[in-house]
Parts: structure tokens; C-alpha cells; sequence
């Protein structure tokens, strides 16, 4: 109950932020991948204080023994990588490039009841619904 | 008004911030694909979390929505010019992919 309130909580503020940093509008993040086009740089500053913050807190956090809420940690211990990973992340740019949308944004975005975010969550459910068929046939190396 | 670069920082210290109280409170990553995806098909116990991050996420949309409903306002460029991005970085991401895969040993 406390980790889905806590859950709830680090939800509500991203989506803020997602919306403040101008990253609920596709256009910006498309615009930011269009390098010799019309380049946005916004969405390097967005990465940018993102990554400045968690960079300091995640090693103080991390000294601690435990999270406050659960019992132990939960952060991945993969470091190796792997073709799953390589595939993985250039089939997300690719789908990010094309929609203008990732997971987090395209949630948020749901509620500006507009249809293409709609359409984006959809075939996103849809994909990773087809991933778990298909995964069992393919084993990639993970 | 900030300028677009100042409010993309300010928004990305905000992610960091929020991404940071689920480390302190529940000891995870803040990974959305992946939290999305484990609630797909869920496993007992780590299920309702992971929903109702997604509804934190729609909440925020929704006080955006009310309060600041120009973040919403963006839409997508359509047209001959994003389909040649689109098309050229997927082969692209396609050339690279092969080039590594034989460098790693995967491919022949």
C-alpha cells in the first residue's frame, strides 16, 4: 500500500515535470532528433538536470541499507550488454522518432483526451503483448 | 515566460527529483517501459504499484490539462519530411545494428 502510494507520488511529479519541460509535445522531441533540420535542444536540457540531480542523489541513497518502504533494493545488476539491449533501445528510437512519444509523455498525454496518444498507448500494449509470444520463439540472448 | 531551455531544465530537475523519492521510498528505478510492461502480466504482489504510478502519471496530465493545457498544445509534424527522417533512421539504426552484432560474434 505505502509502495503504491509512494508510486502514485513519484508518478504525479514526473508527469509535471514532463509537462514543464515542453516534453508532452511531440513535435519537441522530434524536432530534437531532426539535427540538421529545425534542432530543438530542449530535450538535452531536460536530460541534463535530470541526470545532474540523479547523479548526486542516487549515490547518497544508495548508502543507505534499505529504502525507506521496502525491504530491499530493487535496481537491475545487469551491466553486460547484450543484443536484446542493443535491438531493444534502437526499435525504441526508432518508435520514439517516428511517434514523437515515449512511455511516460504518451501516458500523460492520455489525459489531454486527444486521440493520438490514445492510439500510441494502444499499439504500445499491443507491441509488448506480441513481444512475450514472439520471445518464446526467438531467445534472444538477454 | 522562461525560455524553452530554462523550463526543460526546470522540468528535468523535477524528473530527477521524482525519479530519486522512488529510489529513497521503494528502491526501484523509475523505468516506464519496464514498469508498464511488468503490469501487462502481472505477478502477485507487484502489481499495484505499478498501476498506480501510471495514474500518478495521468494525474499530472490532468492538473497540466487544467492549469497549463499549451503543454498538450504540440502536434506532430506530418508530411514528406518526417517520413524521409523516419525512414532513413530506421535504416540506419538497421546498418548499425548488423555492423555490431557482427563485431560481437552474433552474426556470421
Amino acid at each position: 500500500m505505502k509502495n503504491s502510494l509512494a508510486a502514485l507520488l513519484v508518478g504525479f511529479i514526473f508527469a509535471l515535470g514532463l509537462g514543464i519541460s515542453g516534453m508532452t509535445q511531440p513535435q519537441k522531441v522530434v524536432r530534437f532528433l531532426d539535427i540538421f533540420g529545425n534542432w530543438d535542444p530542449s530535450l538535452m536540457f531536460v536530460m541534463a538536470g535530470a541526470i545532474v540531480v540523479h547523479l548526486v542523489t542516487y549515490r547518497l541513497i544508495r548508502k543507505r541499507s534499505s529504502p525507506l518502504i521496502s525491504a530491499h533494493w530493487h535496481v537491475p545488476t545487469k551491466k553486460e550488454i547484450t543484443p536484446a539491449l542493443v535491438v531493444g533501445s534502437l526499435l525504441f528510437g526508432v518508435g520514439w522518432g517516428l511517434a514523437g512519444f515515449c512511455p511516460g509523455p504518451a501516458m500523460t498525454s492520455l489525459a489531454s483526451f486527444e486521440l493520438k496518444p490514445f492510439v500510441f498507448v494502444l499499439s504500445m500494449l499491443m507491441g509488448m503483448l506480441l513481444f512475450r509470444l514472439v520471445d518464446k520463439k526467438i531467445q534472444f540472448k538477454k | 515566460m522562461n525560455p524553452d531551455w530554462l523550463n526543460a531544465l526546470w522540468g528535468g530537475i523535477i524528473i530527477g527529483i521524482s525519479v530519486s523519492l522512488m529510489l529513497l521510498l521503494s528502491g526501484r528505478v523509475t523505468g516506464i517501459s519496464g514498469i508498464i510492461n511488468g503490469a501487462l502480466v502481472p505477478r502477485k504482489g507487484d502489481a499495484a504499484w505499478r498501476v498506480f504510478f501510471v495514474l500518478g502519471l495521468f494525474f499530472g496530465g490532468i492538473i497540466l490539462k487544467l492549469f497549463k493545457p499549451d503543454v498538450f498544445s504540440g502536434s506532430l509534424p506530418t508530411g514528406m519530411g518526417t517520413t524521409i527522417v523516419a525512414t532513413v533512421s530506421f535504416i540506419a539504426a538497421g546498418a548499425v545494428a548488423v555492423l555490431l552484432f557482427r563485431s560481437l560474434g552474433v552474426l556470421p
